[in-house]
């Protein structure tokens, strides 16, 4: 398509969709959102094979976006698939800091701190980063056998919480008498803190090798 | 590898079920219905009369309002006029849905709603 065809086809399209008309939004999705995920697709080629859907996730939501506020677009500065591309790439990225966000909550440690750091230039390096630490954080998890609950268990360790209440809540606990509860939480506290202390002399060891 | 028009076809049914999370859409009123019909796909693309591939394009519409008589008219015309439906079905479809969802005590509403909530917590 010659690209005064395709800037008239962005124009009505636009049009429709400020004017409400139904089906603007079903036509916007058949036209655009194959190229909007081929485009993501080019763009991180390596995304493809670790997860598609946060491809196809993006593109949906890049179409949405321009469905609710089609004024958004302005067809006299680019095209509308290019729009859309920036736009997909932009939910890319949030989606990524959102996930971020999430592991640096949930896992605090220092092994794994490296992987949270913005300090990448590329989107891409930091799209790989997320599943390196997804990786990272199973490999983890299966040499130390620890869970999800431990790792929230030694985020409450390090920031100084000392409250029962709140390692009983993420043991799900707290249904059970008192006395149980902190004889329980007593137990899982000793567990991790010496698994933190023989990590602490592990790492102390291995920086003298 | 380029995407085939199956991969198309997947993609376009991935946006539909995104959209059945959101009021706005046709994909929103198709669950409902099915849901509260206890209908499957095929069933409901037998009583609109279209196949069932035209589906994820018709939910990938905007919903017509129905509290506007006039915009809802135009609406239902315009969808019914692009997938080849009969108005009278998707305008029954549609108010019953309206109802569907207005009615606060209606069980199978809520559960759906409910369903919805489960679904984006996880």
């Amino acid at each position: 398509m010659h690209s005064e065809e395709r800037c008239s086809q962005d124009n009505e399209l636009r049009h429709r969709l400020i004017g409400g008309d139904p089906t603007a939004s079903a036509d916007l999705f058949d036209l655009y959102l194959q190229s909007t995920v081929i485009h993501l697709e080019r763009v991180y080629p390596s995304l493809k094979q670790f997860d598609p859907d946060i491809i196809w996730d993006a593109a949906v939501n890049a179409l949405f976006s321009f469905c609710q506020k089609p004024t958004k677009f302005d067809p006299s500065r680019r095209s509308l698939e290019g729009y859309l591309g920036m736009a997909a790439r932009g939910d890319l990225l949030n989606m990524v800091r959102k996930e971020k966000r999430r592991y640096s909550k949930i896992v605090p440690l220092d092994s794994v701190e490296h992987y949270l750091v913005d300090g990448n230039n590329s989107l891409e390096e930091q799209l790989l980063d997320r599943f390196e630490l997804q990786t990272r954080l199973q490999q983890l998890n299966q040499l130390n056998g620890l869970n999800d609950k431990d790792h929230r268990l030694i985020a409450l360790l390090q920031s100084g919480e000392r409250r029962a209440e709140a390692f009983a809540e993420v043991l799900e606990i707290t249904h059970l008498p008192a006395g149980e509860q902190r004889r329980l939480v007593k137990q899982h506290k000793d567990r991790l803190k010496v698994w933190l202390k023989r990590r602490t002399k592990d790492k102390a060891n291995y920086g003298t090798d | 590898m380029e995407p085939t028009d199956k991969d198309k076809a997947a993609m376009l049914r991935y946006a539909a079920k995104k959209a059945a999370e959101r009021q706005g859409f046709m994909a929103w009123a198709l669950d409902l219905y099915m849901r509260h019909e206890k209908i499957d796909q095929l069933q409901l693309a037998d009583y609109l009369e279209i196949e069932p591939k035209q589906l994820p394009l018709l939910g990938l519409c905007l919903r017509p309002d129905t509290a506007n008589n006039k915009a809802f008219q135009q609406g239902v015309k315009a969808i019914c006029k692009k997938f080849g439906i009969k108005s009278v079905p998707l305008a029954n479809l549609l108010r019953r849905v309206a109802a569907y969802a207005s009615d606060s005590h209606d069980t199978t509403f809520l559960m759906a709603a409910r369903d919805k909530e489960e679904d984006g917590d996880n």
